[in-house]
């Protein structure tokens, strides 16, 4: 039963009453209904249901639903995504209706978020052990005292958005609990440049000792390039600290509640230990230093234009290395004005690091 | 993170070295985006339907005004970024993996149309006159209270004027002038308390039941301005006053049960473990009260109805979103023939999409 219309026009007539119109609509968006049914609700019977309780929502009073529709875009694209909110809607009513089922609906529906946000967040191998076990954690905190987190969704912007950036927080703080501000041990400190790259190479990123792996990593990060020789020194040199730093990470354990990390604890946990009084003082340096950077920064993001904040805040977003291709598709924007947003960003942040007073004035003093 | 690390991982996280060392360190990164993080700022108050923003926006359809002004709720909206990336994931797995609804279930859909379209005054009109039917001796008693109610509404509306022409604007909805001054708008463009009225009065209803305003104390979704201007489609008789109560009670039991949800809605912060967290609670009205908001709103009791203000505002908030993301239904779209045609879509009549890729999730 379809005509040679778009669906535009097609909506169009539906909200206009034309005979037979809804159901040559209803008959066309049905299979985008459904596709969206089967992506965020699950198979079978769940997709049943979810589209049978979607489609009267849709189409009730003629598809009133759908009459904000202004011709912009798709009417494709407007129909998955209000079909999307009001699955959305569906979740959150089954969350409170059905404990189990609403879990259910729910992990079937932010499921591949959240694990996207938990692989950008501890992306690359080195964490590939952390990501099962910080998306557990993900879902038991928001699981926890019957939904309490989800539970303060107030109705402001979408349900979606909320429950993404409040995994993105619950994410970030599992991330600075279980693998702490790292920061070097003070023997490791008072060796040279070479060496404490090595070390960071070694004991956070968990490359394996061998020079010729470490050189290719090493290769732009030290001018001059470093020589073989210099590296496979640098590993003796640092060996031992290494297996020290190691140790202390596989001794935080492999999970850590999110509602039982304090922060204290997990920083006794860094450094290896090391809790001498000139160590004290050093971290009471770089905690002073880095309030100072983190003020500047903010002062710097809230200099930026619009454009130029979306880029900074979805680089950080992503966590750990999102393309520019896929930065620039997340900003509908062409690559080549991402790179130059980025360079953009990245000069103003630097300026403002080294520019400005607090930090200056840190810097006189050390 | 010491200070020189701080200015390498802004290298790292630009990529200036992109090389330096094989990522930029996650926690590092964590660390500077709880620096950085911000209460997110609520909605831009106005009355665009932000699925139709959001939809055009992913398909490129806004002009440079537009999209200006969404760009800068997203550059302040943390949430509504994240909304977004999700938003495109999900269409990206929408337009990847098409398929065709059982027939079934559409052919169910479709037999359907007609009670949401208009079928239930029919139905209620139906059984009215079943139950006359078996009562040949009320059918006089009815008639006369029929023509003594149609009297009553005759003289009251006369004494009225025109400000009963729209008793039952729903609560802070908006109107343009456009709307207002159309009369087939008038009909259609009523929101809560006569979708409330429709339920025991379907004679009455308005044409098209309003999408976010239909009920209880919930408010209904404003008006789009920039629709109001466009022309309204002529009420036909396919959308009479049991659209407009099969709608209001399609969405209803959707609101009717999340309202009971924010009932309990209150508790402490709202995110973040309470330990390792960087974050203080957010200078946001609608955040929920801490622990220590609650323990005073306990001993004080003025405390506790400025809380109840504020739960108050946020619970129409909550309604205002859950169910007012679309547009009032007053607000009607340019018709057919202004209506721009859409782009072509592989979607589009169950046609058979070309490839398309296939690395995203579900969602």
């Amino acid at each position: 039963m379809t005509s040679g219309r778009d669906l535009a026009a097609c909506l169009a007539a539906a909200l206009n009453g034309e005979a037979g119109a809804d159901t040559e609509f209803l008959r066309r968006i049905s299979g985008i209904v459904w596709t969206s049914c089967t992506l965020l609700a699950g198979e079978g019977p769940e997709a049943r249901a979810a589209f049978e309780e979607v489609l009267p929502l849709l189409s009730a009073g003629g598809f009133a639903r759908l009459r904000g529709y202004k011709g912009r875009g798709r009417v494709e694209t407007y129909v998955a995504v209000i079909t999307r909110d009001l699955l959305a809607n569906r979740v959150l009513h089954l969350l409170f209706e059905d404990r189990r089922r609403g879990w259910n609906a729910f992990e079937r529906f932010f499921g591949e978020d959240l694990r996207r946000q938990v692989r950008r967040r501890l992306n690359g191998a080195a964490h590939e052990d952390l990501r099962a076990d910080a998306y557990q954690e993900l879902c038991a905190a928001l699981i926890e005292d019957d939904y309490r987190r989800l539970r303060h969704y107030t109705g402001q912007g979408s349900f979606t958005g909320f429950v993404l950036r409040t995994a993105d927080r619950l994410l970030i703080d599992f991330v600075r609990s279980v693998a702490p501000r790292r920061r070097l041990p003070a023997a490791v400190a008072k060796l040279g440049s070479l060496e404490q790259d090595v070390f960071k190479l070694l004991a956070w990123r968990r490359m394996p000792d061998d020079a010729q792996a470490l050189s290719a990593a090493l290769a732009s990060a030290a001018d001059p390039k470093p020589s073989a020789n210099a590296i496979v020194d640098a590993i003796a040199a640092v060996r031992l600290h290494v297996e020290g730093a190691r140790d202390s990470v596989a001794a935080r354990g492999a999970s850590v509640s999110l509602s039982a990390i304090e922060p204290d604890a997990a920083d006794a946990l860094i450094g290896g230990g090391d809790s001498s009084p000139e160590a004290a003082l050093v971290e009471r340096d770089e905690d002073d230093a880095l309030a100072a950077a983190a003020a500047a920064l903010r002062r710097a993001r809230d200099a930026l234009s619009d454009g130029e904040r979306i880029y900074l805040e979805v680089v950080l977003d992503g966590g750990d290395g999102l393309p520019a291709r896929d930065i620039a598709r997340l900003m509908n924007r062409p690559v080549e004005e991402v790179y130059k947003l980025k360079q953009r960003v990245h000069k103003r942040l630097r300026d403002a690091i080294s520019d400005d007073p607090a930090v200056k004035n840190w810097r006189a003093s050390v | 993170m010491r200070m020189d690390g701080l200015e390498h991982l802004i290298d790292r996280l630009f990529g200036e070295r992109p090389e330096a060392l094989p990522s930029a360190d996650a926690t590092e990164v964590a660390d500077l985006a709880a620096f950085l993080d911000q209460p997110g700022r609520p909605p831009a108050a106005n009355d665009a339907d932000p699925a139709e923003v959001l939809a055009a926006w992913l398909d490129g359809g806004l002009d440079g005004a537009e999209r200006t002004a969404f760009e800068v709720d997203l550059a302040h909206a943390p949430d509504e970024r994240a909304d977004l990336q999700a938003a495109r994931s999900f269409l990206d797995a929408v337009t990847a993996h098409p398929e065709a609804a059982p027939a079934d279930l559409v052919d169910a859909a479709v037999a359907t149309l007609p009670r949401l379209r208009g079928g239930a005054r029919e139905g209620v009109f139906a059984a009215f006159a079943r139950w006359l039917r078996g009562r040949p001796w009320t059918l006089g008693a009815v008639g006369g209270g029929v023509a003594v109610a149609f009297s009553v509404v005759l003289v009251v509306s006369a004494n009225l004027g025109s400000a009963t022409t729209q008793p039952f604007l729903p609560y802070k909805q908006p109107r343009s002038d456009a709307v207002a001054s159309s009369p087939d708008s008038r009909d259609r463009d009523t929101g809560g308390a006569a979708a409330d009225k429709t339920a025991h009065e379907p004679a009455v209803a308005p044409a098209v039941a309003p999408v976010g305003g239909s009920g209880g104390n919930l408010p209904a979704i404003p008006a789009t301005p920039a629709a109001a201007p466009q022309a309204a489609p002529p009420v036909t008789s396919a959308s009479p006053a049991a659209a407009a109560a099969a709608a209001a009670r399609a969405l209803e039991e959707y609101r009717a049960q999340q309202s009971d949800m924010l009932g309990a809605t209150q508790g402490d912060e709202p995110s973040m473990s309470a330990g390792a967290s960087a974050y203080s609670a957010e200078e946001d009205p609608c955040a929920p009260p801490s622990d220590s908001e609650t323990k005073a709103a306990s001993a004080d009791k003025s405390d506790s109805a400025a809380h109840t203000h504020r739960d108050a505002n946020c619970d129409k908030g909550y309604a205002d979103r859950s169910f007012g993301s679309g547009p009032d239904v007053g607000t009607a779209p340019a018709d057919a023939a202004a209506m721009p045609a859409a782009p072509a879509s592989p979607m589009d009549d169950g046609a058979t999409p070309p490839p398309q890729p296939t690395d995203t999730g579900p969602h």
